[in-house]
């Protein structure tokens, strides 16, 4: 147990909250930008030496466990939940095959609960895209697995993709209008965009505190504008909702926070057949 | 904010586990029992105030919630929000989407899938409820056609979709009647949501975190339930958990949930 630990074990929830509020940390994000380029960069974002650390030690454990299920597998829950199961309906739709392709899937956390939760199937590739030291790690967690592929960047083309999953990674790409359509022109039956900083509020940007100090830019989108992206590119909305947690925005304007302080869930469906 | 609320905002965690560790009410269930009948069953059960009231009032509280958003249905989470990409994905391959939520409640699932599907003009929802259900239900949806209460099992439902179960099979009987009575409608998906279920063989035993009453509950081997609707023609497509662990120190080892997280199956016919 850390000291960390121990302390919120000894302290009340309410003095704990008090702390949390009066605590330097208690704003993810500070300050409404127009664009990506006002907001001065500090440190190396994702590539944070401690965020690197703290995701390959995440894998190990997620990797770990999925060894040892008997007849659940326990840790596909929350955020992954959900992807599981849509790549459960795609592969049965596809007739037991199943390709996904994960933008910013860090190292394969995702393709551990979609293979551990997944029925019966004849094929399956997952395609994850992230950065260099991500694609690194990623592939030396998976050795002589051929399912799972690491690509630095966005591969020329992936025949009969099921899936696209952009979990909580749109918000840092400073040209997503230009991902989007990229990964549009792929033709996959589902798009689905996780943990996404979304509202009514017109789009801006804001600088988000990171691990090891950093500081790195981050979109807050107006939700109709995204929806409307994705039609441009041949997708239609076919369901919302919202992620559990709560973020605290009391340093955001009223009209700028997202509602209930939570970010939200799209799953797009293609329009035409590929 | 009630006098339980509030106690636990001023105890620090390391007591109140400690509270728990030496209380029994640590613990739900007791015992591991071969049927029902075993079970010293006592209280109203499910037609008890202790859970029509919070039932009622979650739907309620869905109802205004989903009646306040602006730009995201931001209360369609976890469990809520899994049913609404299983019925979004049903709702491609049909002209219309019908859902048979068996154990429903009150409706607060509706209200989600609702409030997530983007066009849910096509939604044909059916709840297989008690009576207490079935009477204050319908006053919360007045004017919605989509919604429909059922006291028994309906004669037939054509184009069934979805046949939904989030936390009621443990509480039947005759699991495996239902399971086949429910399986003869030939839905395209069968969702079991919040299984208990394991390796262990199939036991029963007793619940005992509602006031007043003391009910039996199944414990499932899963590959029976699994066994089940495979005979009826549906094979298992998604195994999952939910994330609410339950302490089961109280029950031999070998008869505990993994990690002590109950099931979510899909099957597909």
């Amino acid at each position: 147990m850390t000291p960390r630990t121990l302390a919120r074990q000894l302290l009340p929830p309410v003095a704990l909250d008090m702390f949390r509020r009066l605590g330097n940390r208690k704003y993810i994000w500070s300050g409404i930008f127009p664009s990506f380029e006002s907001i001065t960069p500090v440190g190396q974002a994702f590539s944070a030496e401690t965020y690197a650390r703290l995701s390959l030690d995440e894998a190990r454990r997620v990797i770990r466990t999925s060894n040892r299920f008997t007849a659940t597998p326990t840790e596909a829950v929350n955020e992954y939940a959900a992807m599981c199961m849509l790549s459960a309906l795609a592969c049965q739709q596809n007739g037991g095959k199943l390709t996904v392709l994960d933008f910013g899937g860090g190292l394969g956390v995702g393709y551990v609960h979609v293979l551990s939760s997944l029925g019966k199937h004849s094929a399956f590739s997952y395609h994850i895209v992230e950065l260099e030291w991500a694609c690194r790690a990623g592939s030396s967690l998976f050795p002589d697995d051929a399912r799972i592929h690491f690509h630095a960047s966005l591969p020329e083309a992936i025949n009969g993709l099921d899936i696209v999953l952009l979990k909580s990674a749109l918000n840092c790409i400073q040209d997503y209008a230009g991902l989007l359509k990229k990964l549009c022109g792929y033709r996959a039956r589902y798009v689905l965009v996780s943990e996404l900083f979304a509202g009514g509020f017109p789009t801006f940007a804001s600088a988000q505190r990171g691990f090891d100090g950093t500081v790195f830019p981050c979109w807050f989108f107006n939700v109709d504008e995204i929806v409307g992206l994705m039609r441009q590119h041949g997708y239609a909305l076919s369901c919302r909702g919202a992620t559990e947690q709560v973020y605290n925005q009391d340093n955001f304007p009223a009209d700028h926070r997202l509602e209930r302080g939570r970010a939200c869930q799209l799953l797009f469906s293609r329009l035409e057949p590929r | 904010m009630s006098s339980r609320t509030l106690l636990k905002q001023l105890i620090p965690p390391l007591f109140l586990d400690l509270y728990r560790a030496v209380t029994r009410k640590a613990y739900i269930w007791d015992g591991v029992y071969r049927s029902f009948e075993e079970v010293p069953a006592a209280g109203p059960g499910f037609n008890g105030d202790a859970l029509a009231v919070p039932s009622l009032d979650q739907a309620r509280d869905a109802i205004r919630a989903a009646a306040g958003y602006r730009s995201v249905a931001t209360e369609v989470i976890n469990e809520y929000w899994v049913l609404a990409l299983l019925a979004a994905v049903a709702r491609e391959q049909s002209p219309r989407l019908r859902v048979l939520d068996f154990g429903g409640g009150a409706g607060v699932h509706y209200v989600h899938l609702r409030s997530a599907l983007v066009d849910a003009s096509a939604l044909d929802y059916h709840i297989v409820e008690l009576d207490w259900a079935c009477q204050a239900g319908p006053g919360l949806f007045p004017g919605d056609g989509r919604i429909h209460f059922h006291r028994n099992l309906p004669e037939s439902l054509p184009d069934l979709d979805i046949v939904y179960m989030n936390g009621v099979l443990p509480y039947v009987d005759d699991y495996a009647g239902l399971l086949k009575a429910l399986c003869a409608y030939r839905a395209k998906y069968f969702m079991i949501y919040s299984l208990p279920a394991g390796a262990f063989p199939t036991f029963a035993s007793a619940q005992r975190n509602v006031p007043g009453t003391l009910m039996p509950c199944w414990f499932f081997n899963r590959d029976e339930i699994v066994d089940i609707l495979s005979n009826e023609g549906y094979s298992l497509i998604h195994k999952n958990a939910v994330e609410h662990g339950y302490n089961q120190e109280n029950f031999p080892e070998t008869h505990r949930l993994d990690r002590g997280r109950n099931s979510v199956l899909l099957f597909s016919r």
